[in-house]
């Protein structure tokens, strides 16, 4: 048959071609060659993305022992627009217990989407037009880029504060009053404020004295503040801050009393993700409780991100059981703290300066020390960035992945965030390739049989190659 | 008092058109939900207008509450934001069997996604600018203008096929005609043309010369056809004559019809022939075509199916009691569309004959009370005050004043009680056929 083809393959739209020159977040060669000690004991051992594995048997146990039953609704179009019935108040049981809201949250606060991911970049259309801005304090969790980026063209504008001093009211207002009034002389308009609280990857909790700052900035230039406390519940005690600053939630403030700040500015970011160990599950929620009109704005979207109703019958379900609820919160925070010390004490026997924290999944290291002049073939690096790469390439040659800190926007390099929430066993031998990698003397025991062979190299370039273009959570 | 904080340009724009909607008023698409009618709740609203399947939802809420068993990797990112590997190879095998692609689907040939409407909105953004256009053949399912233009600023052109044409080779003529007439006029481009094979609303399913034609069509003139194939095993015999069975785009031959793989958008998803929408899952399959595929896979974060949805749908499609379930499904469709036919026909009201999808568009111009400001919605009132819904024909793009679309996949007692309903609103006699 003649081929009466004359036509190459159609085209893609020019902002679909954009899509492909973005790095893909998370999207690679990575996630399919996960360390397995029976079948990939090669593969590689992720201390760079944000998952929490210390629940996770506790977890699947829960789940199946429940009875799973889908109400007609769960199969159709559920019970709301923007979450169904049980998700509201879920919700609310846990943002009363365990975030003080002050007011109760109700159905008319929540828009949920499959992904706090998916939440923000609606939230973010909705809050701001292209070309406007949002400020945000570096370093930040590198999907806020993609959040604000990809669909919306809303540029995230960081804001580099007096290192050390992240979590200080007086004088992260300045920074960011400086930065709203540059950004604007430049023509971007700024309209939010992103706070990421506890925060991603520095582990601090904001004051409530520094949120209630927060919102009197907010109210004097007009803008909107964005809380994204997906960590909410991953605070932890420990002897290396006892006077720790616990998680205080912008759902307990009063910002019109306190702040003389309209609540109709003030947005909290929720989510099955971190706090419960389930980055699977793909539930966000935005929670406004004074915003009618976004709200609306919302919903009239939310469809195209509507929560799976068999992910809403397992979170919803264990967070509205007055047993397990309690049992998980506690339990996971004792099981944070104790890999926190695991970690910390790791870092101490190697003088590896890092900063101390009460909350989230990882901890900030300082590498710089590490920082590399040379590459593997003897040729001399000269910036820092690109030393910090070559750090990077070291622990993956070692079968380890550690978070660059450049990838969250830090000023400085040679700054890696190290994720300390994995299985307890897989996390020392994370810690015995990230020794080697750095030719550290041994303080762990090793296990040969575990150790990566250098004749695997070659895979590993292309899977270095992929990996650098992760945005590590 | 503090000045109102910033909604955007396109969200401003938004809310004020669900606003102004004539149809918010009477929108009981959240209302039916909500008081849901059982036997426990009489007093609920019995929901005829959407196209959901509850024939099967005792078997599949057995067959969920036994079969889900998540594994910790289902907990995490998994080991891709694609669906993962066992889904992928389900929906191969399931393809394999049900949807028959020429070529056997691999797994860089598809794309999953929290349900088609997701799938849609990231669709249109990939392969249109804004501004630009999505052709359908009217009627059709009401949703899809809003799944292209909502966030990706994409619009669609309705083209109303005339009776004689549907179905067949004028429906494309006329589709070209309509393409040729932008072309020449300068206005914006159409990008893809839609293809719902089986139809919503008309219910039957197309030939494979009509197929072809699209094919050739989309070749032509350099486009995509985005095939909806979500009713594929929903069909079911019934009186209508001459049904053609369900065929794929993805079983057309390239060589011997002559078009490119490339341009075939196949849409499938767990929502209508595994009545599970609520679940959000999804897929798309476009084969040589690994830039679109990519495309699609950057929003991958977004687009990812939940764990538990990933599972459940793999469990559905390797199951030993596949054929056994598809079977039932489509004996009961059967059984429920001939007692609503039998019903109809006995009150003299004509419907149109289908025999795919859930639904059966029905002629109640006699009722119409055509001094209405909307004369289809008042008859919608009229149904939702004696607690039934059934929606109206122009949220397909019905052509003609006065067709409705009749949901008729429901259990027998919501079936009975809503057609009882439908007869009480319309004033007419109580029909023998209703007594169960």
């Amino acid at each position: 048959m003649t081929n009466t083809l004359k036509q190459q393959q159609p085209l893609l739209s020019q902002r679909g071609e954009k899509a492909l020159a973005r790095p893909p977040l998370l999207r690679c060669a990575l996630f399919q060659n996960q360390y397995c000690p029976t079948k990939n004991p090669t593969g590689m051992i992720n201390l760079g993305v944000a998952e929490n594995s210390l629940m996770t048997s506790w977890l699947i146990d829960y789940f199946a022992q429940k009875r799973f039953a889908l109400e007609y609704n769960d199969f159709t179009y559920g019970t709301a627009l923007g979450g169904s019935l049980r998700l509201f108040e879920a919700l609310q049981t846990l943002t009363t217990k365990y975030f003080a809201a002050k007011v109760p949250v109700q159905r008319d606060h929540v828009i949920a989407g499959s992904g706090c991911g998916s939440v923000i970049d609606l939230l973010v259309s909705c809050l701001a037009d292209p070309g406007d801005g949002i400020l945000v304090a570096k370093p930040y969790y590198t999907g806020f880029g993609a959040s604000f980026e990809c669909r919306n063209s809303v540029v995230p504008v960081g804001v580099e504060l007096p290192f050390g001093k992240e979590a200080h009211a007086a004088a992260g207002v300045e920074a960011f009053e400086a930065a709203l009034i540059e950004s604007e002389t430049k023509g971007v308009k700024i309209r939010a404020i992103m706070l990421c609280n506890p925060h991603n990857p520095l582990g601090f909790c904001y004051s409530k004295e520094t949120l209630l700052a927060y919102c009197r900035f907010a109210e004097k230039y007009n803008i909107h503040l964005i809380s994204d406390e997906i960590y909410a519940l991953s605070t932890f005690t420990t002897p290396d801050l006892p006077d720790a600053q616990p998680f205080v939630s912008v759902l307990s403030l009063d910002p019109l009393a306190e702040a003389g700040c309209s609540p109709s500015r003030i947005h909290c970011i929720y989510g099955s993700s971190k706090d419960w160990s389930s980055n699977g599950l793909r539930i966000g929620a935005l929670i406004s409780q004074a915003n009618e009109e976004l709200h609306r704005a919302m919903e009239s979207s939310c469809l195209l991100m509507k929560i799976s109703s068999a992910a809403d019958i397992l979170w919803s379900g264990l967070l509205l059981d007055p047993v397990a609820l309690p049992t998980y919160v506690d339990r996971n925070r004792a099981l944070l703290a104790e890999s926190y010390q695991r970690a910390v004490s790791f870092l101490k026997t190697h003088n590896i300066p890092y900063r101390k924290s009460n909350a989230g999944h990882f901890i900030f290291i300082d590498l710089r020390r590490f920082l590399p002049s040379t590459d593997a073939e003897g040729k001399a690096i000269e910036s820092a960035v690109a030393q910090e790469e070559e750090l990077y390439n070291c622990f993956m040659r070692k079968g380890v992945i550690v978070a660059r800190g450049t990838a969250y926007c830090m000023p400085e390099a040679g700054w890696f965030r190290l994720t300390f929430t994995l299985r307890p066993d897989f996390f020392e031998l994370g810690l015995q390739r990230f020794e080697k990698a750095l030719n550290l003397a041994p303080t762990l025991s090793v296990d040969l049989k575990h150790t990566r062979s250098a004749s695997t190299k070659s895979n590993v370039s292309v899977i270095v190659k992929g990996v650098q273009e992760i945005g590590m959570h | 008092m503090s000045t109102q904080p910033h909604i955007s340009a396109r969200f401003t724009k938004h809310v004020e058109r669900a606003r102004k909607s004539k149809g918010a008023a009477l929108s009981p698409l959240w209302k039916p939900t909500r008081h849901h009618w059982s036997a426990n709740n009489p007093e609920g609203v019995i929901n005829l207008g959407l196209a959901e399947n509850s024939l099967m939802h005792e078997y599949l809420a057995e067959f969920y509450n036994t079969n889900l068993q998540l594994q910790p990797l289902d907990l995490t990112y998994g080991t891709s934001l694609n669906g993962s590997d066992r889904l992928l190879d389900a929906l191969i095998s399931f393809y394999s069997k049900y949807i028959k692609p020429l070529r056997p689907i691999q797994r860089e040939e598809i794309v999953t996604g929290n349900g088609t409407t997701h799938l849609l909105d990231q669709l249109a953004r990939a392969i249109c600018e804004p501004g630009e256009a999505i052709m359908i053949p009217a009627p059709f399912y009401t949703a899809f203008p809003g799944d292209f233009y909502l966030r990706s600023d994409v619009a669609t052109v309705k083209v109303t096929i005339e009776e004689k044409d549907i179905g067949g080779l004028g429906e494309v003529r006329t589709l070209e005609r309509e393409l040729e007439r932008r072309a020449a006029a300068g206005e914006p481009k159409v990008r893809a043309v839609v293809l719902t094979n089986p139809a919503n609303p008309l219910g039957f399913a197309y030939s494979r010369s009509t197929l072809e034609a699209y094919a050739k069509l989309v070749e032509k003139h350099d486009i995509y056809l985005i095939a909806d194939e979500v009713y594929a095993v929903t069909v079911f015999e019934s009186d209508f004559e001459d049904p053609n069975p369900f065929i794929s785009m993805l079983s057309l031959d390239p060589e011997e019809v002559g078009f490119s793989r490339s341009r075939i958008i196949q849409l499938y998803a767990i929502s209508k022939d595994f009545g599970s929408n609520g679940l959000r899952a999804a897929n798309l399959v476009v084969q040589d075509n690994p830039l679109l595929v990519e495309a699609m896979l950057v929003s991958g974060l977004c687009l990812k199916l939940s764990s538990p949805a990933d599972a459940l749908w793999s469990a559905l499609l390797n199951s030993p009691k596949l054929s056994t379930y598809i079977f039932e499904n489509q004996r009961k469709l059967s059984e429920a569309y001939k007692l609503t036919t039998s019903f109809l026909k006995g009150h003299n009201i004509p419907y149109r004959k289908s025999h795919a999808a859930l639904f059966v568009l029905i002629d109640l111009r006699a009722f119409l009370d055509r001094e209405a400001d909307n004369p289809e919605l008042e008859v919608v009132a009229r149904f939702v005050k004696e607690g039934v819904y059934v929606s109206n024909g122009a949220a397909y793009s019905v052509k003609e004043l006065g067709h409705f679309r009749l949901t008729f996949s429901a259990d027998r007692p919501r079936l009975l009680e809503g057609l009882r309903r439908i007869e009480k609103a319309l004033s007419l006699p109580p029909s023998i056929h209703l007594q169960a």
